[in-house]
């Protein structure tokens, strides 16, 4: 076999290869495809590379911001991240919007959303079995594409654009819910305060299968904070089973309020390589979000809610609405504001004041129904529509992992 | 954080519960199969029980008036007054 190096070459109409040729150290074209490539014209190579939903934090249905954010272990925040913790210090969590200012080089590289995680009470000393993370889930049906568990299992790859008050090191990990099973990769903030595209590969398993179903079956987790329970062992960064080696060496994040971390630009794909973040359109990504969240806000004081509403009695009436696509599964609560003046039924050319907050009728994946109550006036069977009374007004419904 | 059983408006709804949070607000109301609220029983809480349900108030001539589609006139007309 005959091997030919040459810098560049022009003025030849074919050139041809038994077996394969190299660009560089990158791309490769053999007989089977072509292979290492990155980008096409610095851009994504196709759509739905990025198994995260999401990763640029645009969507932000709940509506926390940095400055006040989710709290609560197991609160979401931006779209389809939440928190985990068991602490004695408290944190914050929701949706920055970047400039060229607090973005750097992620707001460079197209990016004007991030999730802002901070410290608003300390933790300097933590106890064995305490932690703090924020986590993606991921559903079994879409994780296929690792082939995990088979002879043909895929490494993964994360790669994410990340800022910190606090340098050191820190600890992302992948989670087989299915299979309780894990693998944890360091990585290391250089400099404070500065955006910094991390990429981690991880080894492909031949052991466990994803089920092949809608639920719970990835965790993606970014560590702040590990007690010993977590990080008392060795880091693993094969697959394993072993509680104690998760998180060793993660910096303790909690340690001093007003530590501030930042993510965005986050993608989960199959393969060694990093590729260019997977962008998708807005309505796309909202679209993927609904799937586990929906938040049907008036945005204007007096503007419907639901397709349309019907009296039941002088004092009750059903809501009634069509989620805009599938939910994972069928929600079993509704969520609003906690103001029952904040919402109206509007029936036999009357709008009356709810005297109560809406409350859950009955739901589908597909649609809803939501029971209103006014303190009278009704004629039943009267058609109308709700109405949001103030711009904050939403009905929501969750069907999160 | 607390959970309250609600009344049942009409026979045929599900049985309903209230989450009341610290600030006596409720911000999500929710059937029994809800996973937070079998959580919440299985650490060995019960629901408060529902609130009566409130009387409606009585409706005025004219609220009975318009509910008919009627108009004052037209009900002279009908009673031939």
């Amino acid at each position: 076999m005959a091997i030919v190096n040459f810098n560049s070459i022009s003025g030849v109409s074919t050139i041809s290869a038994t077996t394969s040729m190299t660009v560089g150290t990158g791309v490769t074209i053999t007989t089977n495809g072509i292979v290492g490539v990155t980008s096409i014209n610095s851009g994504q190579l196709g759509g739905s590379r990025n198994v995260i939903i999401n990763g640029s934090m645009v969507v932000n249905q709940r509506g926390f911001t940095g400055s006040s954010g989710a709290t609560a272990n197991g609160a979401y925040t931006t779209d389809r991240f939440h928190l985990g913790h068991s602490m004695d210090g408290a944190v914050s969590a929701g949706q920055t919007t970047m400039n060229s200012t607090v973005g750097g080089n992620a707001y460079a590289d197209g990016f004007n959303s991030a999730l802002h995680y901070r410290v608003t009470t300390a933790d300097a000393s933590l106890a064995a079995s305490q932690y703090a993370v924020i986590t993606q889930p991921i559903e079994g049906f879409n994780l296929q594409g690792f082939k995990k568990g088979t002879a043909n299992a895929q490494q993964f790859t994360l790669s994410f654009w990340v800022r910190s008050s606090l340098t050191g090191t820190y600890i992302a990990e992948l989670y087989d819910y299915d299979n309780s099973r894990s693998v944890s990769k360091s990585y290391t903030i250089d400099t404070a305060n500065t955006w910094e595209k991390k990429t981690l590969t991880f080894p492909a398993d031949t052991t466990g299968v994803f089920d092949n179903d809608n639920a719970l079956s990835l965790y993606v987790f970014w560590w702040f904070a590990a007690g010993s329970d977590f990080s008392g062992g060795t880091l693993s960064t094969t697959w394993h089973t072993t509680q104690a080696n998760r998180a060793i060496g993660q910096v303790n994040f909690l340690a001093t309020a007003g530590n501030n971390f930042f993510l965005t630009g986050v993608q989960l794909e199959v393969g060694p390589t990093a590729t260019e973040f997977e962008r998708r359109s807005f309505g796309q990504e909202l679209a993927l979000c609904q799937r586990y969240y929906y938040r049907e806000i008036v945005g204007s004081a007096g503007a419907p809610l639901g397709q349309n509403a019907f009296a039941t009695s002088a004092t009750s009436a059903r809501i009634l609405g069509k989620f805009p696509v599938s939910l994972r599964v069928r929600p079993t609560a509704l969520e609003q504001t906690g103001t029952a003046a904040d919402y109206a039924i509007f029936t036999g050319g009357s709008t009356r004041n709810c005297s109560a907050v809406p409350t859950f009728n009955d739901a589908t994946t597909e649609s809803y129904i939501v029971t209103a109550t006014v303190a009278s006036g009704q004629q039943t069977g009267h058609g109308g529509s709700a109405v949001g009374q103030v711009t904050t007004a939403y009905l929501a419904w969750n069907a999160e992992l | 954080m607390t959970y309250q059983e609600l009344p049942k408006l009409n026979p045929e709804d599900p049985q309903v519960y209230a989450r009341i949070d610290d600030d006596g607000l409720c911000r999500l109301t929710c059937t029994a199969d809800h996973p937070p609220f079998i959580a919440w029983l299985a650490e060995g809480n019960e629901p408060l029980p529902p609130d009566p349900i409130p009387e409606p108030e009585p409706l005025t001539a004219q609220q009975k008036l318009e509910a008919a589609g009627l108009t004052v006139e037209e009900l002279k007309d009908l009673l031939g007054l």
